[in-house]
């Protein structure tokens, strides 16, 4: 950008052209004044979640063979998984997603053969305490007392 | 007049680790006398996760989703270039449909991450409005992420032998929407933020890099080519059908005061973003039909050997080194993280300025810490 030379005319050209190129940022702001704002009030406005979002995870405890694959599939060690029995008559006692650890890339829904467990769409991942990040996603339909004591 | 009597002693000044213009944790010791900077010196290692050795822990497709932690504002560009290095080593032949998505992926990535760059080195200089116009923008980019492959800061779209899901009409129809806005906006941006007389001489003249400094020091990306120094891995050693697609590498050309300075630097990432929508509308026109994921064995096991993959991430050259031992997890795996090699250069050129500029030359090396501490 060409400089004036001269010290008295650099100072005034500075603020003209400060306040000229204000001017025109400002121009900016006053046309955005008239749209429509594109933000989110977010507890009231709940955002639209996609299809494909990847958030907590759906198990589907019928379909699950207890084969181990998403076990061995997680990068992080983040799924524990406790049966009697294999195949189709396994017997699921417990299957836990810790989400502290979770990175939500999705291997473990594609090592899965009988695709029971998938990526859903909910996204509160928040919770009182750290136990609370551990989700117990099956239900103990075989033994009388609960897993999810404590 | 000389100034000579003005000298007191020197002052030690810390800068971070928590400060909001580091960039994340880095730690800046300031050596100042008055408010001139006599010496900067950065301390790094806040962020360190030790992502070298889980890489060489966990088996090859399970590194992919700890690449997106590396440089969390082009996670695209990280895992495709450990998929490049992985397929390189084991010889698989990637689907072309997936090439072209990757391609998208990337630069839709790269466009997010200089809005950012955008926002906040504008913040550094004291403008507050064009973050919000950055963000409005990148949050258009993320939407589309989110429609097409379900996750907004950590993708993991590339998998190794291929992209996780395809795109639909629909999406691609979105994409182009956004090229549309983001070139009509582009020129709103340079009138609230490049042209701006203060912004311009807040950086223009102000951490110069001469280009020869610039090869000895390492650089790469914007601040290499700010420098005038015309080297872009997309078109030098190209990948991913990077030399068919027709676009031109800005470099910088000293416009507002020297060829190199920070202003040169911050022009060549907006140039960029221009650049990255003109590919992006070349391989949404050229994409064939066809599989997105090529046959890869479930448990994969590469040969012996050793691979070196470099790509062009948004802040430079990013590459993987993988030595395999024939089995299914790598021996030895570097990365050479463009930020970690930008940064050296900081104690160069933060001498004797103003301590107002170490921020703004800071701001202009754009780093991101996650990839400077790994």
């Amino acid at each position: 950008m060409r400089r004036p030379k001269n010290k008295v005319a650099e100072y005034f050209v500075n603020i003209y052209r400060s306040l000229a190129t204000i001017a025109a940022g400002m121009g900016v702001t006053i046309k955005v004044f008239f749209q429509k704002p594109v933000t989110l009030q977010y507890p009231d406005e709940l955002p639209v979640i996609e299809e494909a979002f990847r958030g907590l995870h759906i198990y589907e405890q019928e379909k699950c063979i207890a084969c181990e694959m998403c076990v061995k599939a997680c990068p992080i060690d983040c799924i524990s998984l406790q049966y009697e029995g294999k195949g189709k008559k396994a017997r699921i006692k417990s299957y836990r997603i810790d989400y502290t650890k979770c990175l939500f890339c999705n291997l473990c829904v594609e090592a899965c053969p009988t695709h029971c467990i998938k990526m859903g769409k909910e996204y509160n991942l928040c919770s009182y305490d750290r136990a609370g990040c551990v989700r117990e996603l099956a239900e103990d339909i075989y033994s009388e007392r609960s897993t999810v004591s404590e | 007049m000389s100034v000579d009597y003005l000298h007191t002693h020197e002052i030690l000044v810390n800068m971070g680790p928590q400060h909001p213009s580091t960039h994340g944790v880095l730690r800046l010791v300031v050596k100042t006398d008055g408010e001139w900077v006599t010496e900067t010196q950065p301390y790094i290692g806040y962020l360190h996760r030790c992502a070298e050795k889980i890489g060489e822990s966990v088996e090859y497709p399970q590194f992919v989703p700890y690449t997106d932690r590396l440089d969390y504002l082009g996670a695209i560009n990280n895992n495709l270039c450990y998929c490049l290095a992985v397929e390189r080593l084991a010889g698989i032949e990637v689907p072309e449909r997936a090439t072209y998505l990757r391609v998208i992926g990337a630069e839709l990535n790269r466009i997010a991450s200089h809005l950012i760059s955008y926002g906040t080195f504008g913040m550094e200089t004291g403008a507050f409005t064009p973050f919000f116009y950055g963000f409005r923008e990148r949050e258009t980019i993320l939407s589309i992420f989110e429609k097409w492959f379900g996750a907004r800061l950590t993708y993991h779209l590339c998998r190794i032998g291929g992209v996780m899901a395809d795109i639909t009409p629909e999406i691609a129809q979105d994409i182009r929407d956004f090229i549309k806005t983001m070139r009509a906006v582009w020129d709103d941006y340079n009138t609230l933020l490049s042209f701006n007389e203060i912004f311009v001489r807040r950086t223009a003249d102000v951490g110069v890099i001469p280009p020869e400094m610039a090869i000895e020091y390492g650089l790469t990306g914007p601040c290499l080519r700010g420098s005038g120094v015309k080297w872009d891995l997309r078109k030098n050693d190209p990948y991913c059908f990077y030399d068919t697609f027709d676009f031109d590498i800005p470099v910088g050309e000293g416009l507002m005061g020297t060829v190199g300075d920070s202003w040169d630097r911050y022009w060549v990432r907006m140039r960029e973003i221009i650049e990255s929508t003109k590919i992006i509308e070349q391989a949404l026109d050229r994409m064939p039909e066809g599989a997105i994921r090529a046959k890869v064995p479930k448990i994969l096991k590469l040969p012996k050997g050793e691979v070196y993959v470099r790509c062009e991430n948004p802040r430079g050259e990013l590459g993987f080194y993988l030595v395999s031992d024939g089995g299914t997890k790598p021996y030895r795996l570097k990365i050479r993280a463009p930020s970690f090699c930008n940064l050296s250069i900081t104690n160069a050129i933060c001498k004797d300025c103003l301590l107002a500029d170490v921020i703004v030359i800071v701001g202009s090396i754009d780093i991101v810490l996650g990839e400077v501490d790994r």
